[in-house]
């Protein structure tokens, strides 16, 4: 420990000390270690917990940990948010456990968001119990065999699942769990930034469930939640617990000297904004600290990607000689079984392999042990996952670095430019939509099935009225004032929380007469991916699709070397339903609403590799898809200032204007909202027929929306300064890929970029 | 942030006004129109109060109604015994109640509830089987105190597959209805059908047995598939009329659960007929038999199958029987049977058994070699080789040392 210290130190200022890679060191942050913050134990603790604290090496609580317990103690709901590694397993363990071995028959019900994360957690308990504390700790998921079942039910004083079985399994069929539902005086939900979007949405309608059901047995529990630094933790426990919380985010763990590096690549190429590639920066830097055998996890933003810099620092490595230098990298990703990936945690805990390659799969609180360094390739999708990867090397005390390596992507590019952004604002929030009227309607049904509903009983806002239209579907039956299941289905069966279209199209390859499945792809993305004669590229092979079969949602693909790519253009139409709300912010005219979008592909565009060249359109002919949802439109209203300016641009200028805005809003938005770029669908039009100005369309692009525009309306004039920063930072001329999107090839004396600079310091300026 | 100032109400109908959006017309009704008024339902209706329709031969008021049917008296012949391996002596007929459930569905789960429960009794000269129906979902708690006033836990529960459903399914709507239950001890028949039928039909359903144990035809019957749905139309519509094939269907049901326990004693008294007449798996039989390790009489019968079985040559009988031998210390008879199951088939369980009874119980390793190596040559590299190798190696190590001094 004390020689990779000393070695990491090394590595550090020697790099330092190198100008060509200072250079591209856009910021180097030390952050000062931090002492803890101490509580001796509670006085009223449990002997026996006391000594299972004593027998692991506990003498005393972090603060938020003793917070934590008081909190608890009192019967309120808490959500505690507090980085890596600062004991906070412990906030729930230790005030639950003191309760249940005060009142043996109580229970407690921890959900975690994956079974890999339920499984660790069962090994800390299990140690902390075994130590002879006379309590039960089951797991239930779909990985129980029958035989423990039972036992789980009927005996487990904690029992430790997932959202999903909780929604398939044990819900339906709480009668069963009469004994555990009854006494259950605690709830955990850890990991809840996780819940947010289509999943957050469906676990507030899981909590609606369990609340009912509970209330039949004249049971309320304490939730207890987790969260990794989000922008908003305590409002997203409350939209989805729908209850009061108290937030505890005052962190007491100490934290040893933290560096952390913003990297941007050198350019390559100044004009079109090209810098050199993620994957090779990101192997040279670990390999520094690796050959030097400093424990060091990089970061990928794709399967493929974890992959090739794996096997990219493997070649460097590799010597017959001395074994590697003893030195051993793997890569972790999802699609790994269950096995290998314990096998590495397992190596990784114990010293024996000193690099891992992950995706996003290692950034949940899997137990992984102390790593030194941390190298992200690419930014994450979001600023609160970047602090969750960054987090994972970290030790209570000694040094760690961080090194964030920028793409040439719009958000990573703003974030290396402005890196106060990165430091000082607080990561995004989450968002989740109550009212999702389709999860409403799903949940509504299992709730029936649960136990019927009487005149009066709330779901979410309102139940009457979706009860009665599921008494005009006929799986409900409404007499003497009640309403009653009266379908012989499994409502929760037809419903998986991880989504809300859950069909995926499998693409098979058949080269020389194979018939190999080599991926799958939702079915929308399939539609603007893979059509009949799309460019389809996997794993660095090209391919050709033969036929797209959208009925048996297969996809045949043969190899190919041609020499362009293909890019399906996506034709949408949308219609607003309904108005819900007018406002007028930031010089604009706002609508936020329901509507209808229709899109279909039509056209896709031949591209030569590496110049992009259009060399010619092909026709494409698939069904067109329909989708209601949430909107927001930005309306250029000529009356108020953004539609001023705009009416005083030319018309070769509004149309730049007009086509490039969306996309630049949205990348900014993202720096505010916690979604991936594709979650947020974009529409823009020149005179829009609705509202007869400019307008640009924001959608959700989940069916009944997700909280997503209610989130961008929110954060508009956040967004809108970001927006006018981000093409000001980038060193391109014109416009790139990085900042508005490259030039039009047609017309390349355009400066697309000046004009949309012109306009934002026209409108942002003044408002 | 209070964005949504619009009622639930005008969310769905924007949501199904989307099946009309201008220029697609509704498959149903013209786009702004009302949906359609559906017909209010009768029984359930809180006015008039359900029944209304109901046909005859039902008694009651309210939501539950109940028929009492007097049917031809089931034989019962053989000693019921069989079915209570753990009692010495068979329940008198008068404590056994037969009974089945109707449900809304197969899958479990809170939301599945039984709508009509019937329970058979034997009386002298007639079945007397009384139904209870649910005529909507409000009357559950009358519905469930009026069964388990017919199904008093101090009689016998006879049911087929009641251990796993029917019971479990009243275990929860009692509780849901807040009432205390207590079943009674349960036969279920499906256990020892399984045993004795499973290996001759296609599935063990009440209905296959009926057809092909009980050889009485049904006719004209309504597939169970279909019963939850024909409840649900009767819900919906109130035409109780288009429940009497679901009566029906159910009374037949408890006729033959009642006709099978009568009829599996008799098909099993006499093993010699039995065995021949290939109306059972005789294996099952024995094993099933056999499991009244306090009953000398039924084990024996138990073993008498099996002895049939051998004689007849029933595939897999020998190996049984020579097998309970050996358990036994009969060692001589199982190894007379090996021998001949050996000399017949050549098959390699029996050989194997062979070489082993020779080598380690009678040692005569130079017999055991000779199986082995025979073995070998019928089935070497396809079966067990390592094995056999090492057998092999082992016998031939043995014979070559010198033999013990003296």
């Amino acid at each position: 420990m004390d020689e990779r210290q000393a070695e990491l130190t090394s590595v550090l200022e020697e790099l330092k000390a190198d100008p060509s890679f200072m250079s591209c060191v856009t910021r180097w942050e030390k952050i000062p270690p931090r002492p803890g913050e101490y509580r001796d134990f509670p006085s009223d603790l449990n002997p026996l917990l006391r000594e299972a604290l004593l027998g692991r090496g506990i003498q005393r609580l972090y603060s938020h940990q003793a917070r934590a317990y008081e909190a608890v103690k009192e019967g309120k709901n808490l959500v505690v948010v507090t980085p890596t590694a600062s004991g906070k397993t412990l906030c729930y363990n230790l005030p639950i456990l003191q309760h249940l071995l005060s009142r043996p028959n109580d229970r407690a019900l921890y959900l975690f968001p994956t079974k890999a994360l339920s499984q660790d957690q069962q090994a800390e308990l299990n140690a902390l119990v075994q130590t002879g504390l006379p309590l039960r700790v089951s797991t239930y998921d779909g990985d129980t065999p029958q035989s423990l079942r039972i036992s789980a039910r009927e005996k487990g004083r904690i029992v430790i699942s997932n959202p999903d079985m909780f929604h398939g399994g044990i819900l339906p069929n709480h009668p069963k769990w009469i004994k555990f539902l009854s006494s259950l005086a605690f709830v955990v939900i850890d990991e809840i930034h996780i819940y947010r979007g289509v999943f957050g949405s469906h676990m507030i309608n899981l909590i609606r469930r369990l609340k009912r059901v509970l209330s039949f047995y004249n049971c309320r529990p304490v939730f207890i939640c987790c969260s990794a630094t989000i922008g908003n933790p305590a409002e997203l426990a409350r939209r989805i617990l729908e209850e009061e919380v108290l937030l505890i985010d005052t962190n007491g763990a100490p934290a040893g000297e933290k560096h952390i590096i913003l990297y941007n690549p050198p350019l390559v190429d100044q004009v079109q904004g090209i810098r050199r590639g993620l994957t090779t920066e990101a192997q040279r830097i670990a390999l520094k600290f690796l050959k030097r055998k400093i424990k060091t996890i990089i970061f990928a933003r794709s399967r493929i990607r974890t992959e090739l810099i794996a096997s990219y620092i493997n070649q460097s490595l590799a010597n017959y000689y001395n074994n590697n230098r003893g030195i051993r990298v793997e890569s972790y990703r999802g699609g790994y079984l269950p096995s290998e990936r314990r096998e590495i945690e397992r190596g990784l805990r114990e010293g024996e392999i000193q690099g891992v390659v992950s995706t996003n799969a290692l950034e949940l609180g899997i137990d992984i042990g102390g790593l030194d360094v941390s190298i992200l390739s690419g930014f994450p999708s979001s600023i609160a996952s970047a602090w969750q990867q960054a987090g994972r090397s970290g030790r209570q005390a000694g040094l760690s670095a961080s090194f964030l390596i920028a793409s040439s992507a719009p958000v990573d590019q703003y974030l290396a430019a402005h890196p106060d952004y990165f430091f000082s604002r607080s990561p995004e929030d989450a968002y989740v939509d109550p009212d999702n009227i389709y999860l409403l309607m799903d949940h509504l049904k299992c709730a029936v099935f649960e136990l019927p509903f009487k005149e009066g009983d709330s779901f979410g806002r309102g139940s009457a009225e979706g009860l009665a239209l599921l008494e005009e579907e006929g799986v409900v039956r409404r007499t003497a004032g009640r309403w009653y299941w009266s379908d012989r289905s499994y409502p929760a069966e037809q419903i998986s929380l991880r989504s809300l279209a859950s069909e995926n199209v499998i693409i098979i390859d058949r080269t020389l007469g194979k018939d190999e499945v080599i991926g799958e792809m939702d079915k929308r993305s399939a539609k603007e991916l893979i059509f009949d004669d799309a460019v389809y590229l996997h794993r660095g092979e090209q391919y050709q699709v033969q036929k797209l079969d959208l009925d048996s949602l297969k996809c045949y693909v043969i190899r190919s070397e041609v020499n362009f790519y293909t890019d399906g253009l996506v034709k949408s139409d949308l219609h607003v339903l309904k108005e819900d709300l007018a406002a007028e912010k930031s010089g604009l005219s706002l609508i936020l609403g329901d509507v209808l979008v229709r899109s279909q592909v039509t056209k896709y565009k031949k591209l030569k590799f590496h110049s992009g060249e259009n060399i010619g359109y092909g026709d494409i002919y698939l069904p067109e898809d329909e989708m209601h949802t949430r909107g927001l439109l930005l309306v250029m209203d000529p009356r108020l200032t953004a539609g001023r300016i705009f009416r005083d641009f030319s018309p070769p200028e509004q149309q730049i204007i007009i086509s490039r805005l969306g996309g630049l809003v949205k990348t900014a938005a993202l720096l505010f909202i916690l979604c991936d770029r594709r979650d947020i669908g974009l529409s823009e039009r020149l005179k829009d027929p609705h509202t007869g100005f400019p307008t640009l369309y924001f959608y959700d692009n989940q069916p009944g929306g997700t909280g997503l525009c209610e989130g961008l309306l929110e954060h508009l004039p956040q967004a809108l300064r970001a927006a006018r920063e981000l093409p000001e930072g980038c060193p391109c001329e014109a416009g790139c890929p990085s900042c508005i999107g490259a030039p039009d090839p047609g017309d390349p004396e355009s400066n697309p970029k000046g004009v949309l600079k012109r306009f934002l310091a026209a409108w942002i300026g003044e408002a | 942030m209070e964005t949504r100032n619009v009622s639930l109400r005008d969310r769905l109908r924007a949501l199904r006004a989307g099946d009309s959006f201008p220029g697609r017309p509704s498959p149903d009704r013209p786009p702004g129109t009302a949906p359609k008024e559906r017909p209010a339902p009768v029984p359930g209706d809180p006015e008039r109060g359900p029944g209304a329709v109901f046909p005859a031969g039902w008694e009651g008021e309210g939501w539950v109604y109940t028929r009492t049917l007097f049917l031809p008296r089931p034989s019962l012949r053989g000693d019921p015994l069989v079915f209570f391996p753990g009692l010495d002596q068979a329940p008198e007929e008068s404590s056994l109640l037969f009974y089945d459930l109707e449900t809304t569905g197969l899958s479990g789960g809170a939301g599945t509830t039984a709508f009509l429960a019937g329970v058979g009794e034997l009386v002298p000269g007639a079945f007397k089987l009384t139904q209870i129906f649910l005529a909507d979902y409000p009357g559950e708690p009358e519905f469930l105190a009026r069964l388990q006033e017919l199904l008093p836990s101090s009689r016998i529960w006879v049911s087929y597959n009641g251990r796993a459903f029917d019971t479990n399914l009243l275990k929860t709507r009692f509780l849901l209805n807040g009432l205390p239950f207590s079943p009674g001890p349960q036969l279920d028949l499906l256990y020892p059908a399984r045993r004795l039928f499973k290996s001759l039909l296609p599935d063990c359903s009440l209905t296959t047995l009926e057809r092909r144990v009980l050889r009485k035809p049904r006719g004209r019957d309504i597939p169970g598939a279909f019963i939850p749905a024909r409840y649900f139309y009767y819900l919906s519509s109130g035409r109780a009329e288009e429940l009497s094939d679901v009566f029906t269907h159910h009374c037949r049901d408890i006729l033959s659960l009642a006709e099978l326990y009568g009829h599996i004693p008799a098909l099993l008294a006499d093993p010699s007929s039995g065995v021949l007449s290939g109306e059972y798996d005789p294996l099952g039989a024995a094993g099933w038999l056999m499991g009244h390790r306090n009953h000398p009489r039924l084990f024996a019968l138990g073993l008498e199958h099996l002895r049939q079985a051998y004689l007849r040559q029933v595939p897999g009988a020998g190996l049984k029987l020579a097998r309970f031998y050996a358990r036994r210390a009969e060692g001589d008879r199982a190894f007379r049977i090996w021998q001949e199951l050996f000399q017949q088939g050549r098959d390699y369980a029996s050989g194997l058994a062979l070489a082993k009874d020779l080598e380690h119980r009678q040692k005569d390793d130079s017999a055991a070699l000779g199986v082995t190596e025979e073995l070998l040559s019928l089935f070497g590299g396809t079966r067990g080789l390592p094995e056999l190798l090492k057998r092999q190696a082992r016998l031939k190590a043995r014979l070559s040392r010198p033999g013990p001094p003296g």
